[in-house]
């Protein structure tokens, strides 16, 4: 395989080992602090009461939202994909909304409808609905992509719809399944604003109250190893089973459609139940804010006069951050995508782990980090824009590279190839074939970026400079003082960005690359 | 095994007529063999007998039990028939022996019972058992299918192009093993394909499938010698035809008298022969028509060599031995053997 390549050019080496240096500089500097602590200190922080509660807590947690996660996304999956629901073009779409209405802000809404979903159960309901997608999506594709004649098969050798669900479709659903579940798992891990909001702790709360209370870096720091740990093994049972389970599929040829089940009798339960669930997901957050958005003058807690010019300031510097956050992480991801999409060998291999490891890393943690960093060493850049950017473009850079990756390897070198046969120099390869094939990739990469950058809470919360307002602070300033019509504006800005931005990026450039 | 009647089957997409009047039937343990160009029907019909589409009209018995018709359809699970897809369509996520044992009731699975006898009957060796789907070849997972099928006992077997994914030398010996094992299981099946050769070697009757009507159903050697309509003689095998006048029991062309493979009305006809009756010489013969050859395809085996007749201007092919290949642009004398079929012109 790497016989017929040369070695990657130097000065893309080195590009690609500084990203992934500055991808894992976060860990570093966590890992540093945390050692300062000494091997006893740290033994009898770790041995206490609080920290088993976080356990508890966050492992209790993480359990049942994957577990609901797993059954409610499969459900939906098998149901849209496999099953006559009446109206499927309608309820296909509604059943991703979810997954860009951020889950702060369907936490602010629940919770301002009652203080009673401060709870474990509250928690468990906002990040259940937030995450199902991620079961939801993969698990709906790889039903897309099964083999018809397989189930058609089974219908031949005897077996009802029921025993083919158990025997046939479930066992091929797996590697999707649980590779779902895992990711549900790895961003229930990482949630900071949806439980900060419900007053629910977990690690990443924790981490946060230690910080804001004073104590010195090195004791969020030696919690943020605990979760970080934690997110590791997340991630590395994800790449197993995403390694290990893929059934290829055998048959190569054109196929049919797969056929769908009649819904019979279950016509009475399923279609009320996707109502209802489209109701909890998307109507009661959006409801709420809505009712939330007419009462902006009537309760105490007004928007003063002033609130339209800092609505749109908020919305400027959210925008903004989104669009220079975008533009910073594709710049970043590009030498890596390039190394892993051209290139094979330990170098490329070592290169792209480093980077992939910095997934670990949650945005509390990174955000704690590089203020360490920068209050200690770079000075100059405390509390500046440039280390927020920094931030976002370590925290986002997974997601670009994935899609940058995949757009890189769909100009493959042998066209490139082709071009220069035809006499095209270097420059007119890259404006008439490499460009023309990845646009759609990149693209789809500086949405996604600019879709998490501008409504990321947790980094921007601690990194922003002083007096940089975004919409996703503002909803947590106002939030935290109970004026729940104050933030309403703001999450409902919020909300709108985010799902035209998504609505946008799936018009724009597909829902497979959504997907992937 | 059973007998399958078919009779006055119709099916339409979307209002357009996918099969017309479809009657035919299949006796216990006969192979017929469905052949037809894409589009043409043979696969919907295939999926009607399988149960996986439902009939506008007509009915599809078996053993004199009704399986559908307008109003009603068994599910596919309740029929007892059998199916091999066009590539095999294991399940990837169990073994060669799991795959075989998937239709057998829990305990019989539990046993592996019959997996020895179904890889022995298949033709494949006993230690295929425990190797996953992806460890074999095309051919091999067409066999495992097939014993698959076989395995619950069904009462007939359809094979849906079971051989097209195959490449030429794989597809003759699977060919081969699957024939042999439908003959030891005294199957009744209906194989599906677009492979002329393939249809006439392995049907006991071979059927035709012309947009949605089943043009001609009869053994194999008659459909080749006497196909029905012009358009059958040139789907099922290479024609040569030439203008002609019927007359007295023999067909008069160009080429000369030959005898009628099938009786015909008096006057002008249109004659088709197989280009394989044509036999060419580069000696003069007295009877013979002169033709010149006009260019030679070089199969290795045969070639097909095409000629220009002096006498009537026309162009006709002849498929000869590889060893005795003409010189291009050289004479030769044309003689035809066999009888020819006639049709009436249009």
């Amino acid at each position: 395989m790497t016989a017929h390549e040369d070695a990657p050019r130097p000065a893309l080496l080195l590009a690609a080992g500084a990203v992934s240096l500055l991808v894992l500089l976060p860990l570093a500097v966590t890992a540093f602090n945390a050692a300062s602590i000494g091997w006893g200190r740290a033994v009898m922080l770790l041995w206490r009461p609080l920290v088993g509660e976080l356990l508890v807590n966050t492992l209790l947690l993480i359990a049942c939202v994957t577990g609901l996660c797993a059954v409610i996304g499969t459900a939906a999956a098998w149901l849209m994909e496999r099953m006559d629901v009446p109206g499927r073009r309608v309820w296909a779409p509604l059943m991703v909304v979810p997954l860009s209405i951020p889950s702060f802000i369907s936490s602010y809404a629940w919770l301002s409808m009652s203080s009673a979903f401060a709870t474990f159960g509250g928690a468990l309901l906002v990040v259940t609905i937030a995450y199902y997608p991620l079961v939801y999506l993969p698990v709906a594709a790889a039903l897309r992509e099964m083999d018809p004649a397989l189930e058609e098969t089974a219908r031949t050798l005897g077996l009802s719809p029921c025993a083919i669900f158990w025997r046939v479709v479930l066992p091929q659903l797996r590697p999707a399944l649980l590779g779902g579940m895992l990711l549900v798992a790895a961003n229930t891990l990482v949630e900071f604003g949806a439980f900060a909001l419900l007053r629910f702790r977990t690690f990443t709360t924790a981490i946060y109250a230690l910080y804001r209370t004073g104590f010195s870096g090195a004791e969020p720091a030696l919690l943020a190893m605990v979760l970080v740990l934690l997110c590791i093994a997340c991630l590395a049972a994800e790449q197993l089973v995403r390694g290990t389970a893929r059934y290829g599929r055998l048959a190569r040829g054109a196929r049919r459609s797969a056929a769908r089940y009649p819904l019979g009798r279950w016509r009475h339960v399923a279609l009320p139940g996707l109502v209802l669930f489209a109701l909890i997901s998307t109507g009661v957050p959006l409801g709420v804010i809505g009712f939330w958005l007419t009462r902006a003058n009537s309760a105490a807690n007004t928007v003063a006069g002033g609130a339209w010019t800092d609505l749109l300031l908020s919305l400027w510097s959210s925008v903004g951050l989104g669009l220079e956050g975008a533009v910073l992480t594709l710049l970043l991801a590009l030498p890596l995508a390039l190394l892993a999409a051209r290139h094979h060998g330990w170098a490329v291999a070592l290169v792209e782990r480093c980077a992939y490891l910095g997934q670990s890393v949650p945005g509390i943690v990174v955000a704690l980090a590089l203020i360490s960093l920068t209050v200690h060493h770079l000075h100059p850049l405390y509390q500046s824009r440039l280390s927020l950017l920094f931030a976002y473009a370590i925290l986002f850079l997974p997601v670009a590279l994935v899609s940058v990756r995949a757009a890189l390897s769909q100009a493959q070198q042998r066209l490139e190839e082709a071009g220069r046969t035809l006499g095209l120099n270097g420059f007119a390869v890259l404006w008439r074939i490499t460009l023309p094939l990845t646009a759609a990739g990149l693209g789809a990469a500086a949405a996604m970026v600019f879709i998490g950058v501008s409504t990321e809470l947790t980094a921007t919360l601690l990194l922003a400079p002083i007096g940089t307002h975004t919409l996703a602070t503002q909803i947590w300033a106002d939030t935290s003082t109970i004026a729940f019509a104050a933030a309403a504006p703001y999450a409902a800005a919020t909300a709108l960005l985010s799902m035209s931005a998504s609505w946008l990026l799936a018009q724009r450039f597909g829902a497979s690359r959504v997907e992937a | 095994m059973s007998e399958l009647n078919i009779s006055g089957l119709d099916k339409n997409f979307a209002a357009i007529p996918v099969l017309r009047g479809i009657n035919f039937s299949v006796a216990a343990g006969e192979l017929v063999a469905i052949l037809g160009a894409s589009g043409s029907g043979k696969t919907t019909l295939l999926r009607l007998i399988a149960g996986f589409l439902r009939p506008d009209s007509g009915t599809i018995r078996l053993d004199g039990h009704l399986l559908a018709d307008g109003r009603q359809s068994l599910p596919p699970e309740r029929r007892g028939i059998g199916y091999v897809a066009q590539e095999g369509a294991l399940f990837p996520h169990l073994s060669v022996a799991e795959n075989i044992v998937f239709g057998l009731p829990r305990a019989q699975r539990r046993a592996k019972a019959r997996v020895a006898e179904l890889l022995e009957l298949v033709g494949l060796p006993e230690h295929y058992a425990n190797r996953a789907p992806q460890q074999l070849s095309g051919g091999e997972q067409q066999r495992v299918a097939l014993a698959r099928a076989l395995a619950p006992h069904p009462r007939m077997l359809l094979l849906d192009e079971p051989f097209s994914a195959l490449d030429a030398g794989l597809r003759a010996e699977t060919r081969a093993a699957v024939a042999s094992a439908l003959c030891a299981a005294n199957a009744t099946a209906i194989l599906v394909t677009h492979d002329q050769p393939e249809a006439l070697a392995m049907g006991s009757r071979v059927g035709v499938m012309q947009r949605g009507v089943l043009a001609q159903l009869s053994v194999p050697m008659e459909l080749y010698r006497r196909p029905a309509t012009p358009e059958l003689a040139a789907f099922v095998g290479e024609a040569v035809f030439l203008p002609g006048q019927a007359l007295g029991g023999s067909a008069h062309t160009a080429l000369g008298v030959f005898p009628l493979a099938a009786p015909a009305a008096l006057g002008a006809v249109r004659v088709m022969l197989r280009p394989e009756q044509i036999r060419l010489s580069t000696a003069p013969m007295p009877e013979a028509a002169r033709a010149d050859v006009a260019d030679i395809t070089y199969y290795g085996p045969d070639a097909m060599v095409a000629l220009r007749l002096e006498a009537a201007e026309a162009a006709v092919s002849a498929r000869i031995c590889g060893h005795a290949v003409p010189e291009r642009g050289g004479k030769v004398w044309v003689t035809v053997e066999g009888p020819v079929m006639t049709y009436p012109m249009d």
